[in-house]
Parts: C-alpha cells; structure tokens; sequence
C-alpha cells in the first residue's frame, strides 16, 4: 500500500514535470527552427527563371525599320502564330464577361470614372493592349516589352521628322528607328511593370482603385508585400497569376477568385494560386490555434492588416461636387498625402493611407452593377459587393477596400448614367452633364429620360496583395475583443472573447455572486451565533 | 462539547495532498486565463491566455486521470459512494445546527472521511461537471477535426456557452468548498488537514456499516 | 529719357523678332536634337547618364525665352554640344522646351 502511493507520487511529478517541459520547449522553439510547415512548402516556390531559348535580336523578322506597331505584331506572328488568337478571345483584349452583359468595355458602371463607355472613352482606351484602341492588331509589347518605351510617339516623331527633308533629319530619323528596332527586339516574360501600367494606376492615377496594388509594388520592401519584397521573395507578377494560352489568372465580373483552395501537392497543374496552393490550408505550426482559423477566415484578413501603406489610395469621389469654377477658371484643392481634395472635373475627393479593411462573408465572386440594373435610391447603392454566405464551406471572412462615392443616375429610369468624361467634346472639357449622359449613354446603345440625380454608391475590392511578413500579421485581440474589434458586424460565428452569452451571462455573475452571499451570511450568523453562545 | 475523546488521524496521504493542491493551482489558472479568453478582461493578453489556459488544461487532464486512477485502484473509491443516509441531517445541520453549537451528524472518520453531502457533490463534481469541462474543452481544442469525426453538427457558440458555463458552477463550487473547509471543529482545522494529512477529531468508536461500503 | 524708352522697346523688337520668341522651328527635330545631345555627352563621359539635365517642364515659356535669348546654356552642362549647335536648331531645341514648357498645355519631363 505503501509502494503504491509512492509510485503515485512520482508518477505525479514526472507526468506534470514532461507537460510543462513539453510547453516551455515549444515554446522556446518557436523562434528558431523548425519552421512552419506554410512556410516550409512555400520556400519550394522561387522566382521564376524562365530561361529563354531564343534571343529575339537576332531574328530577322525583327531586324526591320518598323513604320507601325501593326508591323512588329506582324513579325512577332510569323513565329508565334496562335498568340493572337488566344489573346483577342481573352478579358484583356475583350473587356466583356463572357457570362454576362458586365465587363469595363460593357454596361458595367463603377463610382471612379464610371464607365469606359463601351471602349469610347479616349483615356480608359489608354490601357486597351492594342496598337489602336479596340480595333487591329494586338500590341504584345505592352506585356512583354522588357523596357518602357512609347512607339506611339516613335512613330508619330518619324513621320514629323521625315517631313522636314534634310540630311541631318535623316539621320534623327534613322536613330529612332534605331531606338524602335532595339524596343521591339526587347521581348521576353511579362514583368510586374508592364501589369503594373495599367493595374498599379486603375480609376486614372496611382493606387487610385485597388488599395492594394499601386507603383510602390514596383520595388517594394518585405514588409510592404513579403512576395513580391526585392529583399524578400521577389516574385514577379505572374508567380501567382499564372497563365494557359494567354489567359491569365485572376478574378474578374463572373468569374470568381480561386475557390477551390487547392495545393499545388494536390493538383500541380492548378490553374491558379491561391494562398492555400503554396502554404497548404494548415499553414502553421502545429499546435497553433490560427490553424484553426483558416476554414472561416482567409489568410488575407490577418496577413493584410491594412491596405495602401505606402501610396495613398482613394476612398470617397463625389461627382456631384464637380463643375465648379474659381474667377471663371477650373481649379484643384490639395489635402493631405498631396493628394486633390477637389477638382472641377471630377469633384470632392477623400484620399486614406495605412486603411483598415473592411471584413465580409466572401466566396470569391462579387455582385456587379450595370446601365440596365433598377436602383434604390433612397440608400446606398452597392454596386459591386461580396457574395458570401456565413458559414458555407465555400465562404470565408475576407478583407475588402470599400470605396464610396455619389454618382449620377437616371431619375426616372432609376438607373445609373455612364457619361463620355475625358474626350475633346466631353464633360472634363465642356462641364456639360446632359451632353455627357447623351452620348455616353448612346455609346452603350441607350438613352435616358433628360432627368438626372446623383446617388451614394460603395464599391468593394478585394485585398489580397501587399502581405506582410508572419510576425506583423495581426494580433488575436483585433478581433477577440469584445468591442469595436474588426470583426465586429460579422454574423453567423461565435468569436471567443468578442461574443456574450447575453441573458445567460447574467446568469452566471447572479449564480456565482449568490455563492459568494450564500457563504458570507452562514458565515456571519456563525460567527454572531458563536459570540453568543460565549 | 463533546465527552468523545479528540485523536489525531493522518487522513490525506502526501499523493492526495500534492494532487489537491495542484489541482487547485491549475484550476485556478484555467479559471484566470479561461475567462480572459472569454473576453471578460484582459490580463495574460490574448494569444498567451489561450496558450497557458491550454497548456494548463492539458495538464490537468492528465492530473485528473491518474487522480481517478489512484481513487479506484487504492479503494479510495469507497469514500465516494453516495448514499442518501443522514443526508438530510447532515443538511439541516449546516443550515441550523451549525449555528447553535450542536455536533456534526456524521464523525469524520479514517475510513469515511466525507460526509454524505461532500460524497454527493464530490461526486456530481467529479463525474459530471468535469466530465463536461474535459469533453467541451477537448471539442474547443479539436475545432478543425469535427468534420473528422463526425461531429459536424456542433457548433463553436454551443460548446461555448457549455465551457462556460461549466466554469461557472465550479467556480460556485469553489467558494462554497472553501467557506466549508473553515467549518471543522476550528476554523483552520481542515485546510491544515490538507496541508499536513493530519487532523484532530473525535475518535470514530464504530463506523456503520452503509459509510463503507 | 524718352529716347531711351524708344531705343529700349526697339531694341527689345529686333531681340524678339531675331530671337526665339516665335518658336518657328521643328518641335520634334527639337526634342532628338536636344535628346541626342546628352547622348553624345554621356558617351564623352562628361555626364553619368544620357537622360537630359534639364526637362522642359523645369522651367516656365517665359524662363525660357529669356534663356535662349541670353544665350545663357550653362544650365544645360554639355557646353561642347551647345556651342556646336546651327542656330536653326537651337531654334528647334527651343521650340521643343518652350512647346512643353511647364505652363505649356503639354508639359513634359524627360525621363
């Protein structure tokens, strides 16, 4: 009997000495090796190095004197001869959702500069990666030119120098050529500056509509997006948004972002990455509790703390405040960031840095708003907005930029209006909304009833870039908290430490105080009835 | 007050002793840290409640079995059998007798050291309450595997609200099961019972038959 | 002090008239003759990189008119070529600068 408790003792201290040495060493082990196995997988996906085998000055289809972007196509199909093919049937070329009637160069509307206007608005067609506009040929140096260079003023300055005749302009002549020639020889990959003309300065200026991707990508640090950081992975573009017959991955209208959240260890020939390709959906170290979070929150809503945090992003455009004059004469107001806080041709501004993302139900596709959609004016309009049901498997909470702006819409026909702004005869010029809604609307095939009013509108982005390194993801209390934590308005799942127990929380504080009472009266009566009985 | 003779009887061996105070150290921790957790005030911060509220409660469950084990394989058990005898006496005496000097209806003997009340509520303790603090703790730590092992139909907020109020009662019961350690025939007398395994009580002549069985 | 005045604002005329305050010549002959300068320049060494010191947009129509009436081009650096240049094409330097000036409707900036 004796043997018996002194093996209990024992078997005691040794089972709680083992848990604790077991805790402390995990503990003192986290900062060092070994690491996360999200981490550990994706060490496995380097930059690319995609080795070419052809050295593209040295074909003699490039070695011409090129009067014409057509011209380059031209020679870039002799070789490549389905590119565009591929390409004209894809969203870049396009601009039309295949499943819809939405899409920029359709009847979709936004609250930046509303509507492309079916490809007629002369600086949305800006960023139309063809030589001319929507028509001809397509321009694959827009993608694949290795350096900056403008062929359209190249071209434009051979015709006006060639005029003038002499000798010396002959020569000028022939070292743009020259210069045309090298740029057009200068092929290879795509880099993130040729995605990053366009998508880096979407809405008409830098980090103007997606929070998340502005120039500061271009070279960015670690810490501003630990992929693509020059001293972190250094990941160009297409590491993620990969790429079949010129389709490129990406989410856009009805097609929705990767859902499916497959690992490249399931699936190798995944269409698309995810976060979960590469990290798997158990990213952590074992044992660690965000492990569990991964089936209803998105790596985003931890990993992207906030958006825009170098560049400032905008948040508020109010059309309706456009159109004003100072002594005749259009003018701008700066505010912080060095940033318009007005324009007469476009109105109020609000501009935001360093943002805290807002957080809903998402999954991966997002609702879209066109012409031809009937609105409520009486509140805000959500013209393109997450589609997420809490707690489906396919839905999961997943941080958003939220864009809010006022914007004109039909009075009668309660439907927005999409005015031609930036073309010589249009309303940054003339300030003239009728004219404006007329002819833009006519680009679309529609008219409208001559009434206008202007109405709040919100426009959601997803944020999925710009992740910051492990160690400055958010911390538990952002959203463990029982007030004004970030996930404060999500529904449909209990959050530890943000949710009450309501009426049976009060329950627990009456059963517990009563306890506490129940022994300090006994005690009291013992304690006066022992006195007298002394 | 009593023409009984006062003995000294060694009632708690070193491992129940130890297993106590430790248990209580722990309990103490999963209360401190599991109430952070819940969001009731900050204290630990949040992702170190979690992991000491887990740690802890790890090793308390492991503490908890081999309790149980030591209670079963040593007869132990024997003190914790219910029985509803005297239960009523024992209850009026702590709700009146208590009061005017008169004499605890069950002797605290060697061989029946719990009275009938402290065996029920022992036991309720033992093989409910903690039963349903380990079950709903170990579901909150297997969140991800429910799907698994097919428990899908569970929900965070139900298992929840159980831990919780799970924690509840035992805190009730820790407070009333500490006021009652001062009820010995002096106010110290049980707590140095459990410090030392010693403690001075009337000498049990005969203990009948139904506390040992 | 009246013939002062009529001497000074003659004086100014024929500036103007001789000078480059019409900007009559070819903007885009201007624009790679201005380029080429800095071209030759980097290629001498005398300067790191052949993107221009100076862009159009640095300075307003009116600093430049002054500038090339002057004949004042040290801001350019590159003397060498400056000083080889036809005054046809400083003319033509000049109307590129001046056309994109920073108060121009296209100001410009080399990059």
């Amino acid at each position: 009997m004796k043997k018996m408790r002194v093996n209990f003792k024992f078997c005691l201290w040794l089972v709680l000495a083992a848990v604790f040495v077991l805790g402390l060493s995990n503990e003192s082990s986290a900062n060092e090796a070994p690491v996360a196995p999200g981490i550990a997988l994706a060490k496995q996906a380097k930059p690319e190095e995609k080795g070419s085998t052809v050295d593209h000055s040295k074909l003699k289809q490039l070695d011409k004197n090129f009067k014409s972007g057509d011209e380059i196509t031209k020679a870039c199909l002799e070789c490549h001869t389905e590119a565009d093919h591929q390409f004209k049937k894809t969203y870049h070329w396009t601009w039309k959702d295949p499943k819809s009637e939405g899409g920029k160069g359709a009847d979709s509307v936004n609250n930046f500069c509303i509507s492309a206007n079916n490809m007629e608005d002369p600086l949305c067609i800006k960023c139309h990666p063809g030589w001319n506009g929507k028509k001809g040929e397509v321009n694959c140096l827009s993608c694949h030119g290795q350096e900056k260079f403008d062929f359209a003023e190249a071209f434009k300055d051979i015709q006006d120098v060639s005029a003038v005749g002499d000798k010396e302009s002959i020569e000028i002549v022939k070292g743009i050529q020259d210069d045309v020639k090298k740029a057009a020889q200068d092929v290879g990959a795509v880099r993130r500056r040729n995605c990053g003309d366009c998508h880096f300065k979407g809405g008409g200026g830098d980090g103007v509509k997606h929070g998340d991707l502005d120039t500061s990508l271009l070279k960015p640090s670690r810490e501003l997006d630990v992929h693509m950081g020059i001293d972190g992975e250094n990941f160009d573009c297409t590491r993620c948004h990969t790429t079949t017959s010129h389709n490129i991955a990406g989410r856009f209208y009805g097609t929705p972002a990767e859902g499916r959240h497959k690992s490249l260890m399931d699936d190798d020939q995944i269409s698309r990455i995810s976060c979960e390709s590469c990290h798997s959906a158990t990213p952590h170290k074992p044992g660690v509790k965000a492990n569990d979070h991964t089936d209803k929150v998105a790596c985003q809503s931890c990993h992207i703390p906030t958006f825009a945090r170098e560049l400032p992003t905008k948040m508020y455009w109010d059309w309706s405040a456009s159109g004003k004059l100072k002594d005749g004469k259009y003018y701008s107001e700066d505010g912080p960031y060095g940033k318009h806080t007005y324009d007469t041709k476009k109105g109020d501004f609000v501009w935001g840095k360093d943002v805290v993302p807002e957080y809903y139900w998402y999954n991966g596709t997002m609702t879209d708003t066109t012409v031809n959609d009937i609105i409520d004016p009486s509140k805000p309009v959500k013209l393109r907005w997450p589609i997420g049901t809490p707690n489906a498997k396919d839905s999961r909470i997943f941080p958003f930029k939220v864009h809010v702006g006022k914007q004109p819409y039909d009075l009668k026909g309660k439907n927005f209006l999409a005015p031609l702004v930036s073309g010589p005869k249009d309303y940054w010029k003339t300030l003239d909304w009728e004219d404006a809604f007329t002819r833009g609307m006519a680009t679309l095939g529609k008219t409208w009833s001559g009434e206008y009013g202007f109405v709040d509108t919100k426009y959601a982005f997803p944020t999925t870039h710009m992740v910051v390194p492990g160690e400055n993801a958010l911390s538990c209390t952002e959203c463990h908290t029982p007030a004004n934590g970030r996930l404060a308005n999500i529904e449909g799942v209990y959050i530890p430490g943000r949710d009450r127990l309501g009426y049976l929380g009060y329950l627990g504080w009456f059963i517990i105080l009563a306890s506490l009472a129940g022994v300090l009266i006994h005690a009291a009566i013992r304690i006066a009835s022992s006195k007298r009985r002394d | 007050m009593s023409e009984h003779k006062m003995i000294n009887v060694y009632f708690f061996s070193r491992f129940e002793r130890l297993a106590h105070w430790l248990q209580m150290l722990l309990i103490f921790t999963l209360i401190l840290t599991g109430f952070e957790v819940h969001g009731t005030y900050a204290l630990f911060g949040y992702n170190a409640a979690v992991k000491i509220h887990n740690s802890a409660a790890i090793a308390w469950i492991v503490m908890f079995w081999l309790f149980l084990f030591w209670v079963l394989t040593t007869g132990e058990w024997k003190h914790y059998i219910p029985t509803t005898k005297k239960v009523f006496e024992v209850v009026m005496y702590y709700s009146y007798g208590i009061f005017i000097g008169q004499a605890h209806p069950v002797k605290k003997c060697k061989d029946a050291k719990h009275n009938p009340l402290q065996r029920i509520v022992y036991l309720v303790v033992a093989t409910i309450i903690l039963p349903i603090q380990i079950s709903t703790g170990l579901l909150y730590l297997l969140y991800n595997s429910w799907e698994g092992l097919g428990l899908g139909f569970l929900s965070l907020r139900m298992i929840a609200f159980l831990h919780v109020a799970g924690a509840v009662i035992i805190i009730s019961f820790a407070i009333v099961h500490v006021y009652m350690t001062t009820t010995g025939h002096t106010p110290m007398a049980h707590i140095m019972a459990m410090i030392t395994g010693w403690e001075e009580v009337e000498e049990c002549a005969e203990i009948e038959e139904w506390e040992t069985k | 002090m009246k013939k002062v005045m009529v001497l000074f604002v003659a004086l100014l005329a024929v500036s103007l008239s001789a000078g480059f305050a019409n900007a009559e010549g070819n903007s885009t002959k201007g624009k790679y003759l201005y380029r080429n300068i800095y071209k030759d320049c980097s290629a001498r060494g005398e300067i790191p990189s052949s993107t221009p010191i100076v862009s159009p947009s640095d300075k307003t129509q009116s600093q430049w008119e002054r500038t090339f009436e002057k004949k004042k081009f040290d801001v350019f650096g590159c003397t060498t070529e400056f000083n080889n240049l036809t005054e046809a094409n400083l003319e033509n330097i000049y109307t590129y600068l001046h056309g994109h000036a920073a108060d121009s409707p296209t100001p410009a900036k080399c990059k």
